[in-house]
């Protein structure tokens, strides 16, 4: 299977490690097994951030990416592309998760208004979304960068997993995850409105500053790990409510899995269709995700 | 206890809302707030239920724990149903589940909303939303409730059976301030009437007496 065609018998003698060294046994604990892991749990993180948006905002076409939280880490990366910043890639890992961070902050100061809709929540997300990719593509093409690490940026990739970006991930989605699963009794209040979660105890305003916060930790932390993939965001939390129901436990729990689904499945298409050729693994989200945007757009009332 | 208002004032961009306005709220009782436009009656629930604090005065005898305040048009979640909604009442009272889905059920009954229990809150009529308002506001069992122009989306039947309901509610003890722009069905109903207008009170006491009054509506200053 891929483009380094393994036979069955040597993938297999390669996951089990019996022959030390060989080229089978590199491909698969080097980069296919990392690939598979970091896909898996970058859509984790998605999925999650896409349902804490959604479930703190009460709009149900909000997406990470769409919205420019990822588009700050895209930023930063570009920088890092281009050759502007230096560091180490810790460092990077942190520069990632502290930009989108930052631009989740600002969304969240900016969707702060007392008449927060969905619509106006999704137009204002689409324009700080537009305006940091088209921010990260111009520091990206003032550096003498190859074309397919930009493509691997704005249109997402998996090609440079490894075992270190594996362990960042890990770190960063169970620690966001155990603390949403924390708070998520909160946002059964929050599904109604900001005036009746208030006299149901539970402060909206910090609940979504906190959301948001989440977002975009676990948004830099995939952003960096795979570049911007639009629309798992979006579509899990919708999934995982037809299948699983609305209390906010649940959704949690299913959108995180159906976004890091969606993402393997999606790298693995991206990676096996045209083979030895691969495309953009964003591409494939968002050939299955704009349809489905379309279609809530039309349903919103 | 009555919830009473004392020396309310209340400015909104320099322009004064409310002016010195005082009241009483008798308990157990239903009473509404009428007044045209303008006149300040949703700034009073405003006020009473904390939602503006940029006011002077007090509210005493009953904490604004105790109240629950269901604004104009809450907005309608896409996804949830008539017994999801008024389950969420419950929230974060400390009662076990068995106990919570009788609540539920009587509640539910008692609103008349048994039969659309499943159906999306989407798709139901306006009155029947109000109706899984008021149940949402009984799950929170406080002692007040507060309710912002209710019936302005519903026809005259429907508004007719709500106010019923709100008698029986009233007869359970529960005690409820209504805004409403329908003088008619107000002094029909209520057992109580608090005519405003511009600020001030132009009457205030028992609905039957609200007719004989010299000058109910404020009309001669």
């Amino acid at each position: 299977m891929g483009p380094g065609n393994l036979s069955t018998s040597e993938l297999l003698s390669g996951l089990l490690r019996s022959e030390e060294g060989s080229i089978g046994q590199t491909i698969v604990w080097t980069i296919r097994i990392p690939r598979i892991l970091v896909s898996i749990l970058a859509g984790g993180c998605l999925g999650l951030a896409g349902v804490l948006i959604q479930l703190s905002t009460r709009s149900n076409l909000g997406d990470p990416n769409l919205f420019g939280v990822g588009g700050g880490a895209a930023i930063f990366l570009s920088a890092i592309t281009a050759g502007i910043i230096t560091i180490g890639p810790f460092g990077v890992f942190l520069g990632a998760i502290t930009s989108s961070l930052l631009v989740s902050l600002i969304l969240f100061k900016l969707i702060s208004s007392k008449d927060l809709s969905p619509i106006k929540l999704a137009i204002m997300g689409i324009a700080v979304g537009a305006l940091t990719v088209s921010i990260g593509t111009s520091i990206v093409s003032h550096g003498r960068v190859f074309p397919t690490q930009v493509i691997g940026l704005v249109a997402g990739s998996f090609t440079s997993s490894t075992w270190e970006i594996f362990r960042y991930l890990l770190i960063t989605f169970i620690a966001c995850l155990a603390i949403t699963l924390v708070i998520s009794k909160k946002f059964f209040p929050m599904m109604l409105s900001d005036t009746l979660s208030r006299s149901l105890g539970v402060d909206p305003i910090k609940t979504r500053a906190f959301s948001m916060s989440l977002v975009g930790i676990l948004t830099g932390a995939s952003v960096y790990a795979g570049g911007l993939i639009g629309f798992v965001g979006l579509i899990s939390p919708h999934i995982s409510r037809k299948i699983l129901g609305n209390s906010p436990l649940q959704l949690v729990v299913g959108s995180s899995l159906i976004g890091a689904i969606a993402t393997l499945s999606s790298d693995q298409i991206a990676r096996l269709l045209f083979a030895p050729t691969e495309f953009p693994v964003g591409m494939a989200t968002t050939i299955v995700g704009a349809p489905l945007m379309m279609y809530l757009a039309l349903k919103l009332k | 206890m009555n919830l009473s208002i004392k020396n309310l004032n209340l400015k909104i961009d320099s322009v004064q809302i409310l002016k010195n306005l005082s009241a009483d709220i008798p308990s157990e009782k239903l009473t509404c707030l009428i007044g045209p436009n303008g006149s300040g009656k949703s700034s009073i629930l405003r006020v009473i239920s904390k939602e503006i604090s940029t006011f002077s005065g007090n509210i005493t005898e009953i904490d604004w724990k105790d109240m629950t305040y269901l604004p104009q048009d809450p907005i309608s979640p896409p996804f949830l149903n008539v017994s999801e909604i008024t389950n969420l009442g419950f929230y974060g009272r400390n009662i076990n589940k068995p106990e919570r889905h009788e609540k539920l059920l009587r509640l539910l009954d008692t609103c008349g909303i048994s039969s659309i229990s499943n159906q999306p809150f989407i798709e139901i009529s306006s009155g029947e939303r109000q109706r899984t308002w008021l149940a949402f506001a009984l799950a929170q069992d406080k002692k007040v409730i507060l309710m912002d122009e209710p019936l302005s989306a519903v026809d005259i039947y429907g508004q007719k059976d709500f106010f019923q309901l709100l008698k029986e509610i009233t007869n359970i003890g529960k005690t409820i301030l209504m805004v409403t722009h329908d003088v008619t069905m107000a002094v029909e109903y209520a057992d109580n009437i608090i005519s405003l207008v511009d600020g001030t009170i132009a009457y205030e006491g028992p609905s039957k007496d609200f007719k004989n009054s010299s000058d109910p509506y404020g009309l001669q200053n």
